[in-house]
């Protein structure tokens, strides 16, 4: 019923007045929300974790058209701070130690105290424009897995998605889209705390380990 | 005139404001059913939430012998097995994450006998119109509410429920003389009711079998 009394009201409106516009958002995402602790036991993995510039500094510039409007957001969406929150929050309730690491290593290095490292990027980012099912927003991560010398094991894909059935929540679009990434976030958080060992070469070099 | 101009409007309003319903039911009461405390009613997608917390407010009147655990204490107290991604999606699934201790344990420690999967969607297309006497909206509304529900002691699915109403709405403003107008269709208190009247209809049955 929302929508209905919605759609009238912009069509009285619109008849007496006829807008166009473009509004640009600057969103600054700094937070995850907070999670539970988790129903899963810390695998017995010393893991180091690597944070590149454009991971921790992420940002992207988002065109979003308004349906049956001639109203466009441009959204800016700086969410490196979030990235980093995320995986510091996430990682040392997966695994048992996590040390921070500042570089990768390369073949000549051997990084002692750690059985692998975890590299997370940003693979994409997207708000496709709203449709009839609502508001989305995607974020998919590529985690990269190293050994400690610096070959890497095997890149895995994870999605997380952000809906809302409406944009008349009577919210404002910066506030939207900080609630719908933190979402998506929770959405990649669980899926790596749940399906980290189901990864084929994870599981082929920790099956002890995974096991427990 | 007046009046009777107001009573054409809502013999017309009534007439299309009426709805069509297509509902399947595959609940097998559950020969156990009164011994149940315990209910979650559960939206897999934080956006079903509307839905779920609907078919619970009725069950609770239906059924005042049992308890409910609203399902954002579930999601929380379950984390991170019961997000939208991670969620069981068949018997099989839950079978196999009810294996896992620290799940089991907690599933215990809240007391939840009976999980009951909700998901739904309002759909409405409308399209404007203009004629010399006003203007306004017409259009189709359509809500559908699916349900699994899991015997959580047992581990057998009881059953599904798949409902859906469609209705006619509509509404706008005459100019000469003024007035406004609206035909609504409530669809989703339609579905929701005749959901929970189902699922209550279903534990209250003592006598029946379920499908492992």
């Amino acid at each position: 019923m929302k929508k209905l009394a919605f759609i009238l009201l912009s069509l009285f409106v619109s008849i007496s007045l006829f807008f166009s516009c473009t509004k640009i958002n600057n969103i600054e995402i700094n937070e995850i929300g907070t999670y539970p602790t988790p129903l899963i036991k810390p695998l017995p993995l010393r893991v180091g974790v690597y944070y590149g510039n454009d991971f921790a500094t992420f940002e992207t510039t988002q065109k979003v058209k308004i349906p049956n409007t001639d109203l466009t957001y441009i959204d800016h969406v700086k969410m490196g701070k979030a990235n980093t929150v995320l995986f510091d929050t996430i990682l040392p309730m997966v695994f048992e130690k996590v040390t921070p690491i500042r570089y990768l290593p390369k073949e000549s290095d051997h990084m002692r105290d750690v059985d692998l490292i975890v590299e997370p990027a940003v693979h994409s980012y997207s708000i496709p424009s709203p449709t009839a099912d609502g508001v989305y927003i995607h974020i998919v991560y590529d985690i990269n897995f190293y050994l400690p010398a610096g070959e890497q094991i095997c890149s895995w894909q994870i999605e997380g998605t952000g809906h809302s059935l409406t944009q008349i929540e009577f919210k404002t679009e910066v506030t939207a889209i900080t609630e719908l990434t933190q979402m998506a976030m929770r959405e990649v958080a669980a899926n790596f705390m749940t399906d980290f060992c189901k990864q084929a070469d994870i599981k082929k070099l920790f099956y002890k380990k995974c096991s427990q | 005139m007046k009046f009777k101009l107001l009573c054409i409007i809502f013999i017309v309003s009534v007439m299309f404001g009426c709805t069509k319903s297509q509902i399947k039911d595959s609940l097998n009461a559950n020969s156990l059913a009164n011994q149940y405390t315990t209910v979650t009613i559960f939206p897999i997608n934080p956006t079903d939430k509307e839905f779920a917390e609907c078919v619970q407010e009725k069950l609770k009147h239906d059924l005042q012998y049992l308890k409910f655990l609203q399902g954002d204490k579930f999601r929380e107290a379950m984390f991170p097995w019961f997000e939208p991604n991670t969620a069981p999606k068949n018997i099989e699934e839950l079978s196999a994450l009810l294996t896992k201790p620290l799940v089991k344990k907690r599933i215990e420690s809240l007391g939840v006998e009976l999980l009951i999967y909700v998901s739904g969607y309002t759909k409405e297309e409308y399209s404007p119109f203009i004629s010399i006497v006003g203007i306004g909206v017409t259009g189709e509304r359509e809500t559908r509410i699916l349900v699994t529900i899991w015997d959580l002691n047992e581990i057998v699915r009881v059953g599904d429920t798949d409902i859906s109403f469609e209705g006619t709405v509509g509404g706008g403003s005459g100019i000469i003389p003024p007035f406004f107008y609206i035909w609504p269709a409530f669809t989703e208190s339609e579905a929701c009711g005749e959901t929970a009247e189902r699922i209550s209809n279903c534990l209250k049955n003592k006598s029946s079998n379920t499908d492992k």
